[in-house]
């Protein structure tokens, strides 16, 4: 049985940078395989492309808006229908990503720091899939390498696959994921998938954050409070010292 | 010429060149890393194209951060290990309980309920909390900034999930030092009516006595008793060489003893 959404990211893969009308066109060569895949696209751009189909350009970065305009906008585009945001959405990964260093440098102009696909979709792995997927890029065996791609060998024994990108610093929070089968033996009840997304006995970043605001707020709010007090106190003396000044003139 | 205003010293040419090291630092370090924490401003943007793209911004924000680091090691290094004129412990700079006695008191005259402004030393308490902040916000910031400049080592002994950690402290850490200073110490030593527009003391080194008078009168008194001390110390000692002129004078202007008589033996 043909895997339409496999066949879509393939597709999306195969044109290149180019539009999905070239794609499109490449695709009615292939047969009823191609068309079908096309045909995944088009439900998953929705109103979007449908409107101005030569506005899709794909595998081009942020710019382009590569899955992006897929999965965020074009879910949102398409449907408001709970049933088919949960299929589509990848609810608060653009965000997520966004709040990374990679999306902030992006932010920022730096056309080096990885996109979606950079990660998610690479030469090596070629189908985007969940991390609990051993075929998949992001599977914490598989992810050492991905990294290493950009920063260098040293990434190959670096402990990236313990936490993830998709830190939501907002809202402190981590985005969980399935659990994977594999189990570590040392800690029951805990599995691989979690062990890469657990942060040890309490979220620290939250607590970091917490602890942070906590000593921001109280340190400025209490500095705040004196400053304004002592300036009163100040411009009351100046005013007192101006008026002797001018009664002793007097 | 020296302003005669300013006649009293209380920062030298070392402790100078560590402050005005420590504020371009940090002002460098500000503009280039506040981008990174707002991204999706139009100023990060701005700020980022003109001084020269990404690369020259995190170039520079490391640059400022390493000065940092090493002021702060040559400033503990100095003064606990090097400088041995007063011993660690009893640094006029240290937190101790009469700073919270002063800082309460503060209050009270501030809010009418207390007649006298408190009398401090060397550093007033708000000055020992501006020095344990800088003291503080740079042990943060080189504690969780370094494992991200050199993310790669750290990653070999820390999980991802502690980098973000860290990353947080050093962002949260950031605003707070960065709000301090501008609010606070922008308050001390700008915005307050004594000071404004601002105090040039950064430059010279030098306050001037009603400065002393009102906010470090124990300092004053104990120059001025050290003064009054070395003039009394010189005083005495130009008596004790006047004296010993006027004897040795005394003694050359004397006939010379006759010399005794030669033996009729």
């Amino acid at each position: 049985m043909i895997d339409l959404r496999r066949e879509a990211h393939r597709l999306v893969a195969a044109t290149d940078g180019r539009s999905l009308r070239w794609a499109s066109g490449r695709a009615r060569w292939r047969g009823t395989r191609g068309l079908l895949a096309v045909l995944a696209l088009l439900l998953a751009a929705g109103v979007a492309w449908a409107d101005d189909p030569t506005h899709v350009p794909v595998a081009g970065g942020l710019q382009g808006k590569t899955c992006y305009e897929c999965h965020i906008q074009g879910v949102s585009a398409l449907s408001p229908v709970q049933e088919h945001s949960r299929r589509y959405s990848l609810a608060g990964a653009f965000e997520t990503y966004m709040e990374s260093p990679h999306g902030r440098l992006r932010q920022l102009g730096d056309m080096r720091a990885p996109m979606c696909e950079d990660c998610h979709f690479t030469r090596e792995w070629k189908d985007i899939l969940p991390a609990d997927n051993p075929e998949s890029p992001i599977n914490p065996r598989n992810l050492p390498r991905v990294c290493a791609r950009c920063h260098g060998t040293a990434m190959l024994t670096a402990k990236v696959a313990e936490g993830s990108m998709h830190l939501e610093l907002r809202h402190r929070s981590l985005v969980p994921g399935a659990p994977l089968e594999v189990k570590y033996g040392f800690l029951p009840g805990l599995t691989k998938r979690e062990w890469a997304y657990y942060i040890g006995p309490f979220d620290v970043t939250a607590y970091v954050s917490a602890f942070f605001l906590l000593i921001t707020v109280g340190t400025l709010g209490a500095f705040g409070l004196y400053m304004v007090v002592d300036l009163l106190r100040k411009l009351k003396e100046r005013h007192a010292a101006q008026d002797a000044a001018s009664h002793h003139e007097e | 010429m020296k302003n005669e205003r300013y006649a009293y010293r209380r920062f030298g040419l070392f402790f100078r060149i560590q402050h005005g090291l420590l504020f371009s630092s940090v002002i460098i370090a500000v503009i280039t890393g506040l981008p990174m924490k707002y991204p999706d401003a139009w100023l990060s943007r701005v700020t980022v194209m003109l001084m020269g793209g990404v690369q020259m911004r995190a170039f520079l924000h490391h640059a400022a951060g390493l000065t940092m680091v090493v002021l702060g090691i040559v400033h503990i290094v100095y003064y606990v290990f090097i400088d041995r004129r007063v011993p660690f412990y009893k640094r006029p700079v240290l937190f101790r309980l009469k700073d919270l006695r002063d800082m309460v008191q503060h209050q009270q005259y501030n809010l009418g309920l207390r007649k006298d402004f408190p009398r401090m030393g060397r550093y007033t308490w708000f000055e020992k909390f501006d020095y344990i902040g800088v003291i503080w916000g740079i042990a943060v910031m080189a504690l969780t900034g370094l494992p991200m400049l050199y993310m790669n080592t750290a990653l070999k002994f820390i999980p991802l999930s502690w980098l973000q950690a860290l990353w947080a402290a050093h962002s949260d850490e950031a605003m707070l030092a960065t709000l301090f200073l501008l609010v606070i110490h922008m308050y001390h030593v700008h915005f307050s009516p004594e000071r404004f527009p601002m105090t040039l003391t950064w430059w010279h080194g030098r306050v001037t006595r009603e400065d002393m008078e009102k906010y470090h009168p124990l300092e004053l008194e104990a120059w001025e008793r050290k003064q009054r001390e070395a003039e009394e110390r010189e005083r005495r000692e130009a008596e004790a060489r006047a004296r010993a002129a006027a004897e040795a004078a005394a003694q050359s202007e004397s006939p010379a003893p006759e010399s005794a008589p030669p033996s009729t033996e």
